[in-house]
Protein backbone atom coordinates (compact mmCIF):
# COMPACT_ATOMS: atom_id res chain seq x y z
CA UNK A 1 0.00 0.00 0.00
CA UNK A 2 2.88 2.32 0.83
CA UNK A 3 4.23 1.81 -2.69
CA UNK A 4 0.88 2.66 -4.27
CA UNK A 5 0.66 5.76 -2.10
CA UNK A 6 4.18 6.79 -2.99
CA UNK A 7 3.49 6.31 -6.68
CA UNK A 8 0.24 8.26 -6.74
CA UNK A 9 0.87 11.10 -4.33
CA UNK A 10 2.82 13.19 -6.83
CA UNK A 11 -0.14 13.11 -9.18
CA UNK A 12 -2.36 14.25 -6.31
CA UNK A 13 -0.09 17.28 -6.01
CA UNK A 14 -0.34 17.91 -9.74
CA UNK A 15 -4.13 17.62 -9.46
CA UNK A 16 -4.19 20.21 -6.67
CA UNK A 17 -2.39 22.60 -9.00
CA UNK A 18 -4.62 21.91 -11.99
CA UNK A 19 -6.82 24.96 -11.38
CA UNK A 20 -4.12 27.40 -10.37
CA UNK A 21 -1.03 27.99 -8.32
CA UNK A 22 -0.72 27.26 -4.60
CA UNK A 23 2.00 27.74 -2.04
CA UNK A 24 3.83 24.93 -0.29
CA UNK A 25 2.15 25.22 3.09
CA UNK A 26 -1.28 25.15 1.48
CA UNK A 27 -0.42 22.02 -0.56
CA UNK A 28 1.06 20.23 2.46
CA UNK A 29 -1.90 21.05 4.68
CA UNK A 30 -4.48 20.01 2.07
CA UNK A 31 -2.76 16.67 1.49
CA UNK A 32 -2.36 16.00 5.20
CA UNK A 33 -6.06 16.56 5.73
CA UNK A 34 -6.95 13.91 3.14
CA UNK A 35 -7.09 10.66 5.06
CA UNK A 36 -4.19 8.29 4.38
CA UNK A 37 -2.44 10.27 1.65
CA UNK A 38 0.63 11.49 3.53
CA UNK A 39 2.02 10.49 6.89
CA UNK A 40 2.95 14.07 7.80
CA UNK A 41 2.96 17.55 6.29
CA UNK A 42 6.75 17.80 6.07
CA UNK A 43 7.08 14.78 3.77
CA UNK A 44 5.40 16.78 1.00
CA UNK A 45 8.46 19.03 0.53
CA UNK A 46 10.83 16.36 -0.86
CA UNK A 47 8.05 15.47 -3.26
CA UNK A 48 7.65 19.09 -4.35
CA UNK A 49 11.41 19.30 -4.87
CA UNK A 50 11.25 16.19 -7.07
CA UNK A 51 8.41 17.63 -9.17
CA UNK A 52 10.35 20.87 -9.53
CA UNK A 53 13.47 19.09 -10.71
CA UNK A 54 11.56 16.94 -13.16
CA UNK A 55 10.01 20.04 -14.73
CA UNK A 56 6.40 19.13 -13.92
CA UNK A 57 5.96 22.24 -11.76
CA UNK A 58 7.74 25.53 -11.57
CA UNK A 59 7.84 28.04 -8.76
CA UNK A 60 7.89 31.73 -8.01
CA UNK A 61 8.49 33.59 -4.76
CA UNK A 62 5.96 36.20 -3.73
CA UNK A 63 5.72 38.59 -0.84
CA UNK A 64 2.93 37.82 1.61
CA UNK A 65 0.98 40.25 3.74
CA UNK A 66 0.77 37.59 6.45
CA UNK A 67 4.37 36.66 7.05
CA UNK A 68 7.47 35.65 5.13
CA UNK A 69 7.58 35.40 1.31
CA UNK A 70 5.91 32.29 -0.03
CA UNK A 71 7.03 29.95 -2.76
CA UNK A 72 4.14 29.34 -5.13
CA UNK A 73 3.94 26.23 -7.31
CA UNK A 74 2.20 25.94 -10.63
CA UNK A 75 1.86 23.26 -13.28
CA UNK A 76 4.04 23.41 -16.38
CA UNK A 77 2.72 22.22 -19.74
CA UNK A 78 4.58 18.97 -19.13
CA UNK A 79 2.89 18.73 -15.73
CA UNK A 80 -0.54 19.14 -17.30
CA UNK A 81 0.21 16.42 -19.87
CA UNK A 82 1.59 14.11 -17.21
CA UNK A 83 -1.52 14.58 -15.06
CA UNK A 84 -3.91 13.89 -17.92
CA UNK A 85 -1.98 10.78 -18.91
CA UNK A 86 -2.07 9.56 -15.31
CA UNK A 87 -5.82 10.19 -15.01
CA UNK A 88 -6.52 7.92 -17.98
CA UNK A 89 -4.21 5.21 -16.72
CA UNK A 90 -5.55 5.49 -13.16
CA UNK A 91 -9.14 5.03 -14.32
CA UNK A 92 -8.22 1.91 -16.24
CA UNK A 93 -6.15 0.61 -13.33
CA UNK A 94 -8.79 1.14 -10.63
CA UNK A 95 -11.53 -0.31 -12.84
CA UNK A 96 -9.42 -3.39 -13.44
CA UNK A 97 -8.54 -3.79 -9.75
CA UNK A 98 -12.14 -3.36 -8.65
CA UNK A 99 -13.30 -5.94 -11.20
CA UNK A 100 -10.78 -8.46 -9.88
CA UNK A 101 -11.60 -7.74 -6.24
CA UNK A 102 -15.33 -8.09 -6.80
CA UNK A 103 -14.91 -11.28 -8.81
CA UNK A 104 -12.73 -12.70 -6.06
CA UNK A 105 -15.40 -11.98 -3.45
CA UNK A 106 -18.16 -13.89 -5.21
CA UNK B 1 11.02 25.50 27.98
CA UNK B 2 9.54 28.22 25.72
CA UNK B 3 7.87 27.58 22.39
CA UNK B 4 10.72 29.26 20.49
CA UNK B 5 13.17 26.88 22.10
CA UNK B 6 10.94 23.91 21.23
CA UNK B 7 10.98 24.96 17.58
CA UNK B 8 14.72 25.64 17.58
CA UNK B 9 15.33 22.17 19.10
CA UNK B 10 13.10 20.59 16.46
CA UNK B 11 15.06 22.28 13.64
CA UNK B 12 18.34 21.19 15.26
CA UNK B 13 17.08 17.61 15.41
CA UNK B 14 16.01 17.82 11.77
CA UNK B 15 19.43 19.14 10.74
CA UNK B 16 21.16 16.33 12.68
CA UNK B 17 18.86 13.69 11.19
CA UNK B 18 19.56 15.01 7.67
CA UNK B 19 23.31 14.79 8.33
CA UNK B 20 22.91 11.19 9.54
CA UNK B 21 20.82 10.29 6.50
CA UNK B 22 23.59 11.46 4.17
CA UNK B 23 21.75 14.40 2.57
CA UNK B 24 24.02 16.83 0.75
CA UNK B 25 24.65 20.22 2.44
CA UNK B 26 22.74 22.10 -0.26
CA UNK B 27 19.71 19.81 0.01
CA UNK B 28 19.88 20.02 3.82
CA UNK B 29 19.85 23.80 3.73
CA UNK B 30 16.99 23.87 1.24
CA UNK B 31 14.89 21.37 3.18
CA UNK B 32 15.44 23.00 6.57
CA UNK B 33 14.53 26.32 4.96
CA UNK B 34 11.29 24.85 3.60
CA UNK B 35 10.35 23.34 6.95
CA UNK B 36 11.23 26.60 8.74
CA UNK B 37 8.87 28.49 6.45
CA UNK B 38 6.18 25.87 6.95
CA UNK B 39 6.54 26.25 10.72
CA UNK B 40 6.29 30.02 10.38
CA UNK B 41 3.02 29.75 8.51
CA UNK B 42 1.57 27.00 10.70
CA UNK B 43 2.51 29.02 13.77
CA UNK B 44 0.68 32.08 12.46
CA UNK B 45 -2.49 29.98 12.25
CA UNK B 46 -2.41 28.79 15.85
CA UNK B 47 -5.34 30.39 17.68
CA UNK B 48 -3.29 30.44 20.87
CA UNK B 49 0.39 29.59 21.07
CA UNK B 50 1.20 27.25 23.93
CA UNK B 51 3.78 24.54 24.47
CA UNK B 52 1.10 21.92 23.76
CA UNK B 53 -0.21 23.57 20.58
CA UNK B 54 3.32 24.03 19.21
CA UNK B 55 4.21 20.39 19.94
CA UNK B 56 1.02 19.29 18.21
CA UNK B 57 1.93 21.49 15.23
CA UNK B 58 5.40 19.90 15.04
CA UNK B 59 3.91 16.39 15.33
CA UNK B 60 1.75 17.22 12.36
CA UNK B 61 4.79 18.30 10.34
CA UNK B 62 6.51 15.01 11.12
CA UNK B 63 9.29 13.43 13.14
CA UNK B 64 12.75 14.71 12.13
CA UNK B 65 14.05 11.21 11.35
CA UNK B 66 11.00 10.45 9.21
CA UNK B 67 11.41 13.68 7.23
CA UNK B 68 15.15 13.10 6.85
CA UNK B 69 14.55 9.58 5.51
CA UNK B 70 12.09 10.97 2.98
CA UNK B 71 14.47 13.72 1.86
CA UNK B 72 17.38 11.26 1.58
CA UNK B 73 15.33 8.83 -0.45
CA UNK B 74 14.27 11.65 -2.75
CA UNK B 75 17.86 12.74 -3.23
CA UNK B 76 18.98 9.17 -3.94
CA UNK B 77 16.22 8.82 -6.54
CA UNK B 78 17.31 12.07 -8.12
CA UNK B 79 20.87 10.87 -8.41
CA UNK B 80 19.80 7.83 -10.46
CA UNK B 81 19.70 9.29 -13.97
CA UNK B 82 16.60 8.43 -15.97
CA UNK B 83 16.98 6.49 -19.25
CA UNK B 84 16.15 9.67 -21.17
CA UNK B 85 18.86 11.54 -19.33
CA UNK B 86 21.41 8.78 -19.97
CA UNK B 87 20.54 8.93 -23.66
CA UNK B 88 21.10 12.68 -23.62
CA UNK B 89 24.49 12.17 -22.01
CA UNK B 90 25.47 9.69 -24.71
CA UNK B 91 24.34 11.98 -27.49
CA UNK B 92 25.92 15.10 -26.10
CA UNK B 93 28.92 14.06 -24.06
CA UNK B 94 30.85 17.21 -24.91
CA UNK B 95 27.96 19.41 -23.79
CA UNK B 96 27.67 17.38 -20.62
CA UNK B 97 31.33 17.88 -19.81
CA UNK B 98 30.90 21.63 -20.28
CA UNK B 99 27.77 21.56 -18.13
CA UNK B 100 29.51 19.63 -15.37
CA UNK B 101 32.36 22.14 -15.53
CA UNK B 102 29.94 25.04 -15.14
CA UNK B 103 28.09 23.37 -12.28
CA UNK B 104 31.36 22.51 -10.59
CA UNK B 105 32.47 26.10 -10.96
CA UNK B 106 29.26 27.33 -9.38
CA UNK B 107 29.54 24.87 -6.51
CA UNK B 108 33.10 25.93 -5.84
CA UNK B 109 32.03 29.56 -5.57
CA UNK B 110 29.40 28.75 -2.94
CA UNK B 111 30.52 30.04 0.45
CA UNK B 112 29.31 26.93 2.30
CA UNK B 113 31.47 24.57 0.35
CA UNK B 114 34.48 26.79 -0.16
CA UNK B 115 34.99 27.95 3.42
CA UNK B 116 35.27 31.56 2.16
CA UNK B 117 33.76 34.36 4.28
CA UNK B 118 30.03 34.80 3.87
CA UNK B 119 28.58 38.25 3.28
CA UNK B 120 25.66 38.65 5.66
CA UNK B 121 22.29 39.53 4.13
CA UNK B 122 19.82 41.95 5.67
CA UNK B 123 17.92 39.97 8.30
CA UNK B 124 16.29 42.93 10.02
CA UNK B 125 12.50 42.78 10.42
CA UNK B 126 12.48 39.14 9.36
CA UNK B 127 10.84 36.50 11.51
CA UNK B 128 13.64 34.57 13.17
CA UNK B 129 12.77 31.31 11.40
CA UNK B 130 12.98 33.11 8.03
CA UNK B 131 16.32 34.63 9.03
CA UNK B 132 17.60 31.18 10.02
CA UNK B 133 16.43 29.77 6.71
CA UNK B 134 18.27 32.53 4.83
CA UNK B 135 21.41 31.79 6.81
CA UNK B 136 21.03 28.07 6.16
CA UNK B 137 20.91 28.74 2.44
CA UNK B 138 24.24 30.53 2.77
CA UNK B 139 25.69 27.58 4.64
CA UNK B 140 25.48 28.99 8.17
CA UNK B 141 24.30 26.17 10.45
CA UNK B 142 21.84 27.02 13.18
CA UNK B 143 24.40 26.03 15.80
CA UNK B 144 26.40 29.12 14.72
CA UNK B 145 23.49 31.49 15.35
CA UNK B 146 22.85 32.97 18.80
CA UNK B 147 19.35 34.29 19.37
CA UNK B 148 18.86 36.83 22.14
CA UNK B 149 15.53 38.29 23.15
CA UNK B 150 15.47 41.98 24.00
CA UNK B 151 14.76 42.45 27.72
CA UNK B 152 11.45 44.32 27.38
CA UNK B 153 8.36 43.21 25.48
CA UNK B 154 7.33 45.64 22.75
CA UNK B 155 3.54 45.39 22.45
CA UNK B 156 3.22 46.48 18.84
CA UNK B 157 5.92 44.21 17.45
CA UNK B 158 5.22 40.59 16.61
CA UNK B 159 7.21 38.09 18.61
CA UNK B 160 10.60 36.89 17.32
CA UNK B 161 11.22 39.66 14.83
CA UNK B 162 14.91 40.36 14.16
CA UNK B 163 15.64 43.85 15.53
CA UNK B 164 19.44 43.79 15.31
CA UNK B 165 22.06 41.55 13.81
CA UNK B 166 25.74 41.16 14.40
CA UNK B 167 27.87 41.25 12.27
CA UNK B 168 26.03 44.02 10.43
CA UNK B 169 24.35 43.75 7.03
CA UNK B 170 26.93 43.28 4.29
CA UNK B 171 29.73 42.36 6.70
CA UNK B 172 31.78 39.25 6.17
CA UNK B 173 31.29 36.28 8.44
CA UNK B 174 34.53 34.40 8.82
CA UNK B 175 34.45 30.61 8.78
CA UNK B 176 33.39 29.35 12.20
CA UNK B 177 32.30 32.81 13.46
CA UNK B 178 28.90 33.26 15.08
CA UNK B 179 25.92 35.38 14.10
CA UNK B 180 23.97 37.11 16.86
CA UNK B 181 20.34 38.00 16.26
CA UNK B 182 18.47 40.18 18.74
CA UNK B 183 14.78 39.48 18.48
CA UNK B 184 11.61 41.04 19.81
CA UNK B 185 9.92 39.56 22.82
CA UNK B 186 6.47 40.29 21.49
CA UNK B 187 3.24 40.51 23.31
CA UNK B 188 2.70 38.65 26.58
CA UNK B 189 1.65 35.05 26.13
CA UNK B 190 -2.03 34.43 26.82
CA UNK B 191 -2.65 30.94 28.07
CA UNK B 192 -5.92 29.30 27.01
CA UNK B 193 -8.71 29.98 29.45
CA UNK B 194 -10.20 26.73 30.73
CA UNK B 195 -13.38 28.39 31.91
CA UNK B 196 -16.13 29.32 29.48
CA UNK B 197 -15.82 33.06 28.84
CA UNK B 198 -18.96 35.04 29.69
CA UNK B 199 -21.02 36.65 26.96
CA UNK B 200 -20.20 40.07 28.40
CA UNK B 201 -16.54 40.96 28.42
CA UNK B 202 -15.59 43.32 31.24
CA UNK B 203 -12.66 45.56 30.48
CA UNK B 204 -11.39 48.09 32.99
CA UNK B 205 -8.88 50.80 32.25
CA UNK B 206 -6.93 51.52 35.42
CA UNK B 207 -6.26 55.03 36.56
CA UNK B 208 -2.84 54.37 38.11
CA UNK B 209 -1.28 53.07 34.91
CA UNK B 210 -3.67 54.40 32.26
CA UNK B 211 -3.58 50.84 31.02
CA UNK B 212 -5.70 47.73 30.86
CA UNK B 213 -6.36 45.96 34.11
CA UNK B 214 -5.36 42.64 32.50
CA UNK B 215 -3.01 41.65 29.69
CA UNK B 216 -5.28 38.92 28.31
CA UNK B 217 -9.03 38.77 27.77
CA UNK B 218 -11.07 35.87 26.44
CA UNK B 219 -14.27 35.51 24.44
CA UNK B 220 -16.16 32.77 22.63
CA UNK B 221 -15.97 32.58 18.85
CA UNK B 222 -18.97 33.35 16.71
CA UNK B 223 -21.26 34.11 19.66
CA UNK B 224 -23.08 37.33 20.48
CA UNK B 225 -20.75 39.44 22.57
CA UNK B 226 -21.13 42.57 24.68
CA UNK B 227 -18.30 44.61 26.11
CA UNK B 228 -18.54 46.58 29.34
CA UNK B 229 -15.85 49.25 29.32
CA UNK B 230 -15.13 50.85 32.67
CA UNK B 231 -13.08 54.00 32.32
CA UNK B 232 -11.26 54.64 35.60
CA UNK B 233 -8.68 56.90 34.00
CA UNK B 234 -10.13 59.93 35.69
CA UNK B 235 -7.54 62.35 34.36
CA UNK B 236 -4.46 62.20 32.21
CA UNK B 237 -1.62 64.75 32.48
CA UNK B 238 -3.78 67.74 31.65
CA UNK B 239 -6.29 67.05 34.46
CA UNK B 240 -9.15 66.94 31.94
CA UNK B 241 -11.53 63.96 32.43
CA UNK B 242 -10.66 61.35 29.86
CA UNK B 243 -12.88 59.92 27.22
CA UNK B 244 -11.74 56.51 26.02
CA UNK B 245 -12.74 54.57 22.93
CA UNK B 246 -11.88 50.88 22.46
CA UNK B 247 -10.80 49.48 19.12
CA UNK B 248 -10.19 45.82 18.38
CA UNK B 249 -8.31 44.44 15.39
CA UNK B 250 -6.63 41.15 14.41
CA UNK B 251 -3.29 40.78 16.19
CA UNK B 252 -1.36 40.57 12.91
CA UNK B 253 -2.79 43.93 11.83
CA UNK B 254 -3.06 46.31 14.78
CA UNK B 255 -5.05 49.44 14.05
CA UNK B 256 -2.30 51.66 15.46
CA UNK B 257 1.40 51.42 14.75
CA UNK B 258 4.17 53.68 16.04
CA UNK B 259 6.02 56.01 13.69
CA UNK B 260 9.64 54.77 13.53
CA UNK B 261 12.05 57.12 15.28
CA UNK B 262 9.26 59.37 16.64
CA UNK B 263 8.48 58.22 20.19
CA UNK B 264 4.88 58.85 21.17
CA UNK B 265 3.66 59.31 17.60
CA UNK B 266 1.64 56.66 15.84
CA UNK B 267 -0.39 56.15 12.71
CA UNK B 268 -3.79 54.51 12.62
CA UNK B 269 -5.82 52.62 10.07
CA UNK B 270 -9.41 51.55 10.40
CA UNK B 271 -9.07 49.09 7.51
CA UNK B 272 -8.57 46.03 9.68
CA UNK B 273 -10.49 47.13 12.75
CA UNK B 274 -13.34 44.79 13.66
CA UNK B 275 -14.74 46.67 16.66
CA UNK B 276 -14.96 50.41 17.37
CA UNK B 277 -16.63 51.17 20.67
CA UNK B 278 -18.37 54.34 21.84
CA UNK B 279 -16.59 57.09 23.77
CA UNK B 280 -16.78 56.46 27.52
CA UNK B 281 -16.15 59.45 29.78
CA UNK B 282 -14.44 58.79 33.15
CA UNK B 283 -15.47 57.72 35.71
CA UNK B 284 -18.17 55.71 33.97
CA UNK B 285 -18.97 52.36 32.40
CA UNK B 286 -20.76 51.65 29.17
CA UNK B 287 -21.97 48.39 27.68
CA UNK B 288 -22.04 47.96 23.92
CA UNK B 289 -22.63 45.01 21.57
CA UNK B 290 -20.10 43.90 19.02
CA UNK B 291 -20.49 41.57 16.05
CA UNK B 292 -19.61 37.90 16.71
CA UNK B 293 -15.87 37.45 16.30
CA UNK B 294 -14.13 34.66 14.44
CA UNK B 295 -11.68 32.44 16.26
CA UNK B 296 -8.29 34.08 16.57
CA UNK B 297 -6.11 36.45 18.51
CA UNK B 298 -6.95 40.14 18.53
CA UNK B 299 -5.38 43.26 19.92
CA UNK B 300 -7.44 45.66 22.02
CA UNK B 301 -6.30 49.26 21.91
CA UNK B 302 -7.62 52.60 23.08
CA UNK B 303 -7.72 55.34 20.51
CA UNK B 304 -6.73 58.07 22.97
CA UNK B 305 -3.78 56.19 24.49
CA UNK B 306 -1.91 54.87 21.48
CA UNK B 307 -0.43 51.48 20.70
CA UNK B 308 1.73 51.10 23.80
CA UNK B 309 -1.34 50.61 26.00
CA UNK B 310 -2.97 47.47 24.72
CA UNK B 311 -4.19 44.01 25.67
CA UNK B 312 -4.74 40.70 23.89
CA UNK B 313 -8.15 39.21 23.21
CA UNK B 314 -8.19 35.46 22.59
CA UNK B 315 -11.34 34.31 20.83
CA UNK B 316 -11.79 30.54 20.82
Amino acid sequence: MAQIRRGTIEYCVLALLRDGERYGFDIARTLSEADGLVTSEGTVYPLLARLRRSGLVDTTWRESTQGPPRRYYRLTDEGHSSLEEFRDQWKRFTTAVEAVLEADGR
Amino acid sequence: MGTDQTIADYLDQLEAALVRSGCSPSRRAEFVGEISEHIEQARAQLPVETEVSVKRMLDRIGRPDELAAEAAQDEATNQQASPRLRQMFLLGSVAAVVLVGVVLGLVLTLPASSGLPIRLPNLLNEQVTTALAKLHRLGVAQSRVMIEEVPQPVPWLPSRLVLAQSPAVGSSLSPGARVVLRVSRGRPMCRPDRTVPPSTLSITMEHATSNFERACYYARAERPLSIRLTNDVVALGSGVPTSLQLIISPSQHPAMTPVPGRPGLFTGSAATTVVVGPNVLAPNSAVFSVPPLNQGTYIIEVLQLGPDKSATLVVS
